[in-house]
């Protein structure tokens, strides 16, 4: 939760060890008499994405910096691990942090390669350390070798946040600062990046501070959140489920904005849930083999998959028969999610499906099962034991809220 | 005029701020002045630096540069719009580039061809000064023409305007601004141009610097150069100030 | 005699003078660059600073060529010395102005992940945005070149260097038959010299110019 009252204060109960601490943090820019952060302390855990999230102008981006002091506090101090960092030498410091930002800022003059390996060159590391890390990097931002030669200028907008996510990392910093990363991309690309960039995370476990000012991405993105008001007051600092259950003030509802509830789906993926399964034929099997299927399961319908194991087309019996080629029979199957996509998004495709239904693909968009309305309904339900087993406290919640 | 104005700071209105360079160059005057009469000065030195004779030294100058100018300007403005037309973009980069190049040829080269060509005395340096100011100012219209915003243009168009209705109420007065810097320009090479002219017989303030060097008399040869200077400074600063009073407001 | 025989008997003359013109070109050409851009790092960051520097540079390269050389002359006399002196300061305004105009359209995302990156400032400055700013300043050096390519010309009259030097011999003679000859020389030459330069430049721009910036 938070202790508000009168300090501006963001500590995470029941969590691991801080990996940055920040205390008394304030920032006054030259010239100006308000402050833009005032007083701000807070911990931030190891291992965890802390999403600072709140309107424009709240000061969310100047504490961030403030972190690696590419903003210098006007008081206050900074420990990274333990240590005071607060008047260090400034570029050794970053030199152990990650840092992206939201128009990436890649080298147009220097390869790819180049600009990947840019700190750990700074670092001392010898040529063929830094060429491995190089192409190991690339391989887990998802990009072909091929591209260690190329320059940016021939990469498109989602590509070189990749890069620039690669560059964050190459030296392996315990931390990442991210500064709306994201937000220049395209909404397909960015949903795609995010699920990639939690995949990622699963496995690296970085301590990670990331800003932005989109509450879904928040709820999406962080294991913990801070909701800042103006002067990067801290209206609430706690795991997106208790934020949405569990409002600070009608600051943070507002913020949240209408639909909180349904956003809890949010938090939940495809990959928690049972999935079901459904009777799945290669292409190439033939019509001869399908019909066979169909017969045997006793479904009005099969998934058609292809080679590599990647759904296609739905048919029916009826289609069968009349259709000439197998590749041609039935309808094309656009109704898929990815196992990393949440509650949310599956409902949102399953609207607009043919069946009601969706199908489930791994990160190679691989036939993992299928999901339908009635799954994703037992879901929901076991997500409300608060509201189903006392109903009193629920009322009494949404009484307090209303009068606060 | 940016250092002027950054100058004064904030307290002072801003038209102190342009007198700086004036006062500076009369001041200048003011030094030459003295120091030439707290001077001795010999019979060659007396005949170059009494009143009469640099005064018309001066009026040499100013009249060949005042010519000069006003022909580049009407010749070269028109040609820099007619080459921006669309009919004319195959030749027209092809003569910006030669007039990059052209601004390697020495001035003094191109007086004395046509001193050899023509003869000597003012008709034949003006050519030669209307020659060397002309591309310059050509390739200034040019990128000031080509550089206006073709959306500007569009709309315009849009609107209903007739290509000419475009041309004289869109596009030149946006093109000013660059145009009257290549008018400045013009103005500080004619006169620097001018000063050579008195190799092929018309006189001007580079008498005096010549006379100087060529019979090795410091006086002479300072008094010529500092005037000199003081006049491109003096006329430099007078269309900066014209530059900054006639852009067109808002842009 | 004709223009071409005349060529073709004086050739070595006009060599020499050309290699001697183009020397003292070159010459001041970097020293120029080496105060220039020096000076334009040092003030791009400044509005004020940089304001003044480009006044004075600009003021160098309003003062008529020929008064200058006379005013040089009382002080550094006649030949090299105030050939180059006087050359260095034309050719400052292109080079200082583009320096600063290159460094600051160097695009700030760039510059804020280098520095958030830890790269210290001389670190950035050399590797970053020195190497942006590169293709606008050698435009400058180009621009710079071609002034300085005819100024030079002018210098002979006090016994600088270069071609020059027959030129104001033509002037001298003017109405005889080899002044003709004499001038066209050595304006064609300086022309072509003018035309070698560019040249250069241009393949050293290709050169020297990471391929991940051409054909923006």
């Amino acid at each position: 939760m938070t202790d508000n009252g009168s300090r501006n204060v963001g500590i995470a109960k029941d969590a691991p060890e801080a990996m940055i601490r920040l205390e008394n943090l304030s920032k006054t820019f030259p010239g100006q008499t308000e402050s833009a952060v005032e007083d701000l302390s807070m911990e931030i855990p190891e291992g965890e994405i802390v999403v600072f999230v709140g309107p424009s102008g709240c000061g969310k981006t100047t504490t961030m910096k403030m972190i690696n002091r590419i903003i210098e506090p006007s008081s206050g101090r900074i420990f990274l691990q333990g240590e005071d960092v607060t008047k260090v030498n400034a570029d050794k410091l970053r030199r152990r942090m990650g840092y992206v930002i939201q128009q990436i800022g890649l080298f147009p003059h220097k390869t790819i390669a180049d600009n990947i390996a840019t700190v750990p060159m700074m670092l001392g590391w010898e040529k063929k350390r830094v060429s491995d890390r190089v192409d190991e990097l690339l391989e887990t931002v998802s990009m072909d070798l091929s591209y260690r030669s190329r320059y940016p200028k021939e990469l498109s907008g989602g590509q070189r946040q990749r890069i620039g996510v690669a560059r964050a990392m190459a030296a392996d910093p315990p931390v990442l600062l991210m500064d709306e990363p994201f937000g220049a991309i395209d909404p397909i690309t960015r949903e795609r990046l995010q699920n990639e960039f939690l995949r990622l995370q699963a496995e690296i476990k970085k301590t990670i501070v990331f800003v932005t000012h989109d509450i879904d991405e928040a709820i999406k993105m962080g294991d913990r959140i801070a909701i800042l008001q103006t002067k990067s007051r801290i209206a609430q600092f706690d795991t997106p489920e208790r934020i949405l259950t569990d409002p600070a003030n009608k600051f943070v509802e507002d913020f949240i904005g209408a639909g909180a509830s349904i956003k809890r789906l949010s938090l939940s993926q495809v990959r928690d849930i049972k999935t079901a399964s459904w009777p799945v034929a290669v292409l190439s099997e033939g019509s001869e083999a399908v019909r066979e299927l169909m017969r045997k399961s006793g479904k009005d319908s099969v998934l058609l998959l292809d080679d590599r194991r990647r759904p296609k087309r739905w048919v029916s019996a009826d289609d069968l028969a009349h259709a000439g080629r197998i590749e041609e029979a039935g309808w094309p199957a656009v109704s898929i999610v990815e196992e990393g996509s949440s509650l949310y998004d599956v409902l949102d495709t399953m609207i607009t499906s043919y069946k009601g239904s969706a199908i489930v693909v791994d990160g190679e968009g691989r036939y993992e099962g299928v999901v339908d309305f009635d799954t994703v309904l037992g879901a929901i339900n076991e997500m409300r034991p608060l509201e189903q087993q006392r109903p009193e406290l629920a009322e009494g919640a949404a009484e307090q809220r209303d009068r606060s | 005029m940016t250092v002027a104005s950054a100058k004064t700071g904030g307290t002072l209105p801003r038209w102190v701020g342009y007198l700086t360079k004036p006062v500076l160059l009369g001041l200048a005057c003011l030094a030459l002045y003295f120091w030439v009469s707290g001077l001795e000065l010999d019979s060659i030195e007396q005949r170059e630096l009494n009143a009469a004779n640099i005064t018309q030294r001066f009026i040499e100058h100013l009249e060949l540069t005042a010519a000069a100018t006003v022909a580049v300007v009407v010749l070269a403005v028109s040609a820099g719009v007619l080459l921006t037309r669309p009919f004319a973009s195959r030749v027209s980069s092809v003569l910006v580039n030669v007039a990059n190049i052209g601004q390697g040829l020495p001035s003094v080269g191109v007086l004395a061809l046509l001193a050899i060509f023509f003869g000597l005395g003012f008709q034949y340096a003006l050519i030669g000064l209307i020659a060397y100011a002309f591309l310059p100012v050509l390739r200034n219209t040019m990128v000031g023409l080509r550089q206006v915003d073709s959306s500007v243009i569009e709309a315009g168009r849009g609107m209903g305007m007739s290509k000419n209705a475009v041309l004289f109420r869109i596009e030149l007065p946006l093109a000013v601004p660059i145009m009257l810097a290549g008018i400045r320009t013009a103005l500080v090479i004619t006169i620097g141009t001018a000063t050579l002219a008195t190799f092929i017989g018309a006189g001007g303030l580079g008498a005096l610097i010549e006379t100087g060097i060529s019979l090795n008399r410091t006086p002479v040869l300072v008094t010529g150069a500092v005037l000199t200077s003081v006049l491109a400074l003096f006329v430099d600063w007078l269309a900066g100030v014209a530059e900054d009073i006639l852009r067109p407001k808002g842009l | 005699m004709g223009f071409l025989r005349y060529l073709a008997s004086r050739w070595e003359h006009l060599l020499e003078l050309a290699i001697a013109h183009a020397g003292v070109v070159f010459l001041s050409l970097l020293i120029a660059t080496v105060i220039g851009v020096t000076a334009g790092v040092l003030v791009y960051r400044r509005e004020r600073s940089a304001e003044v520097v480009l006044a004075v540079t600009s003021t160098f390269l309003t003062i008529p060529s020929f008064a200058l050389f006379g005013l040089l002359l009382p002080v550094f006399g006649l030949g090299w010395t105030p050939t180059v002196f006087a050359l260095v300061v034309y050719a400052l305004l292109p080079i200082v102005r583009n320096t600063i105009v290159g460094l600051r359209s160097v695009d700030p995302a760039i510059t804020e992940s280098a520095q958030g990156m830890g790269m210290s400032r001389w670190r950035r400055l050399f590797e970053i945005e020195l190497p942006l700013a590169w293709p606008v300043i050698l435009t400058g050096v180009r621009v710079s070149t071609l002034i300085i390519v005819g100024i030079a010309a002018i210098a002979a009259y006090v016994n600088g260097p270069g071609l020059g030097e027959d030129i104001f011999q033509g002037i001298s003679r003017i109405g005889s038959a080899t002044a003709l000859n004499l001038v066209l020389g050595a304006v064609l030459a300086i022309v072509l010299l003018a035309l070698i330069f560019d040249g250069f430049f241009a393949l050293l721009g290709k050169l020297t110019t990471s391929r991940g910036l051409h054909d923006r």
